[in-house]
């Protein structure tokens, strides 16, 4: 009875055992496909920024806006502003196969609760909108940042093709305490480009060798006729793609003897001639009449740019924190054709063509400029890694600098003709959460009559300063 | 049944390891590169768990994070062209 007992126990034990092992079999081929399912990740970055801006001028000039208004200032002139801002980011990274990754960006970067936007032409963005922005009935616009594949054709061969992630690139990452966070070195063009890369990686001397080529085809696009190209004032038809090309060798090493982390970049640049502004068409309104003004700039100005970079970071000198950065412009940039502005008031009387010039100037030049940026920050690990450190730029009158995706308010990389400084303090709190405060200030001496590239040259000395502090989280 | 457990058990662990494989290689490859220690010692400062090591390295937001008497370079691949 015994024996019958035992043997009826061992096989109720042994079936309970198998259907347990079959449903953990079951469980990891589950997780298993879970796994493979799994290929997405998302993370992200919020940042607080206040900045106290005063800007004085302390010479008197006009420009002329791209909204066809005029902008005068008197010497001795000064405005403080303040300005509470948020930006948000929240990357996307997919790798279904070890050959493709996705690298997404969606970002938002605005003022805080801006109820009025007077001074513009905000028709499709009144005061209070804001409030409601997300909720309402709007559009369905989404702003991606970056989104590009890489995929591997090789080994060493990568092909990248999207929105590519060339803005706030180096020095931009000493002042923030991060790691590199674009492709292009800030001076080589501080805007986001559309394009196609090959990038060949090859292991040299214990380090990393990499050579790029990228194409980043710009557009003209006749909005009305999709299909039909611009002419431009001269009844000259305008190119709709202008081909920009770079070429860019880096090398980067880490743990030479009298230095962590070593990373060399030189990028090559050119672009064609482009003319971005045949037809260009805006409405304003004349603040002294509260006319409806429509003002037609036309033209055949074309600009070309040639620019070779060297970038060089040095983390961790000497074993120590001590950190050093030096980035170097040499720049060629053409300007050609002219451009006219005629402005019609809405009884019917017109002002103009009025000429304006070409980029740079009043007249086709050759313009050859330098412009170098500084480095030099600590990081200092018994306060959790913080950083301090000091940020120097100067720039030639005729070097084309161009920044159009930068947290600052200063001009801090624009300073044309002058120079700017920059003092700050990265405090980390833990992994996710860290402060800064900083002070900016940028001396700026050239600008151009529109839009400060176009037209006849104007000294100026317009001083630019900012205090700023802000809460940045990672998640 | 001794063998079908062991092989669920190992299948398990192979999976799990496989979710977590790429972060923790990718974390002692970066300790045996950048701080010159060896496979043990990197294997020994690849910390599980949310806190530790290997996700302080894999998250990182920094340009650097400190892991035992190691100093890492963090790096934000979606910031560079071809990876």
């Amino acid at each position: 009875m015994l024996k019958k007992s035992l043997l009826v126990g061992a096989v109720v034990a042994a079936t309970a055992l198998s259907a347990n092992a079959q449903s953990l079999e079951e469980r990891v081929e589950a997780l298993e496909f879970a796994g493979y399912e799994n290929w997405w990740k998302f993370s992200g970055n919020l940042e607080y920024r206040f900045d106290a801006v005063e800007t004085e001028y302390k010479k008197a000039y006009s420009t002329l806006t791209f909204d066809g208004s005029t902008n005068s200032y008197a010497k001795g002139d000064k405005n403080s502003v303040k300005h509470h801002r948020i930006f948000s980011e929240l990357d996307i990274e997919a790798k279904p196969t070890d050959k493709l990754t996705f690298y997404g960006r969606l970002s938002a970067s605005k003022a805080m609760n801006t109820l009025n936007k007077g001074g513009g032409t905000y028709v499709q963005d009144s005061a209070f909108n804001e409030l409601g922005e997300g909720m309402n009935g709007g559009n369905s616009s989404v702003f991606l940042e970056r989104a590009f594949v890489n995929y591997s054709l090789m080994k060493n061969l990568v092909l990248s093709v999207g929105r590519l992630p060339t803005v706030e690139g180096t020095p931009a990452h000493f002042s923030e305490a991060r790691s590199p966070m674009g492709g292009y070195p800030l001076l080589a063009f501080g805007g986001i480009f559309d394009g196609i890369a090959l990038t060949y990686g090859h292991k040299l001397g214990g380090g990393d060798l990499t050579l790029r080529g990228i194409y980043t085809p710009f557009n003209t696009r006749n909005i009305d006729f999709g299909n039909e190209k611009f002419e431009d004032a001269n009844g000259m038809e305008v190119d709709e793609n202008v081909d920009v090309y770079s070429l860019m060798l880096e090398f980067q090493k880490t743990n030479f003897s009298w230095v962590k982390n070593f990373h060399f970049t030189y990028q090559y640049l050119k672009f064609g001639r482009f003319n971005a502004l045949a037809k260009a068409h805006v409405v304003t309104v004349n603040p002294s009449s509260n006319a409806v003004v429509s003002s037609k700039f036309d033209g055949n100005i074309e600009l070309g740019l040639e620019r070779h970079v060297l970038n060089l970071d040095l983390v961790g000198i000497a074993k120590t924190g001590l950190n050093f950065g030096v980035s170097f412009l040499k720049g060629k940039a053409e300007g050609s054709g002219n451009l006219t502005q005629t402005s019609y008031n809405n009884d019917g009387a017109t002002a103009g063509p009025t000429s304006i010039g070409t980029w740079l100037g009043s007249s086709a030049k050759e313009h050859d400029g330098d412009a170098w940026i500084f480095n030099l920050s600590y990081n200092i690990m018994k306060l959790r890694n913080a950083t301090v450190g000091v940020e120097y730029v100067t720039i030639d009158d005729d070097a084309f600098v161009y920044d159009s995706a930068s947290k600052n308010l200063v001009g801090q990389y624009t300073s044309r003709g002058g120079d700017a400084k920059h003092f700050y303090w990265v405090q980390p709190i833990d992994n996710n959460f860290k402060v800064k405060f900083g002070y900016q200030e940028a001396n700026r001496k050239k600008t151009n009559y529109l839009g400060g590239f176009i037209g006849s040259t104007s000294d100026i000395d317009n001083v630019t300063k900012s205090y700023y502090s802000s809460l940045q989280f990672t998640f | 049944m001794r063998r079908l457990s062991v092989c669920a058990i190992f299948a398990l662990a192979l999976v799990s390891t496989g979710v977590q494989a790429g972060a923790k290689d990718d974390f002692i490859k970066a300790v045996k590169t950048q701080c010159k220690k060896s496979d043990a010692d990197a294997k020994a400062l690849a910390t599980p768990g949310r806190s530790g090591n290997v996700i302080k390295f894999k998250t990182c937001s920094g340009a650097t994070v400190q892991v035992g008497d190691c100093t890492l370079q963090c790096k934000d691949a979606s910031s560079s062209i071809g990876g």
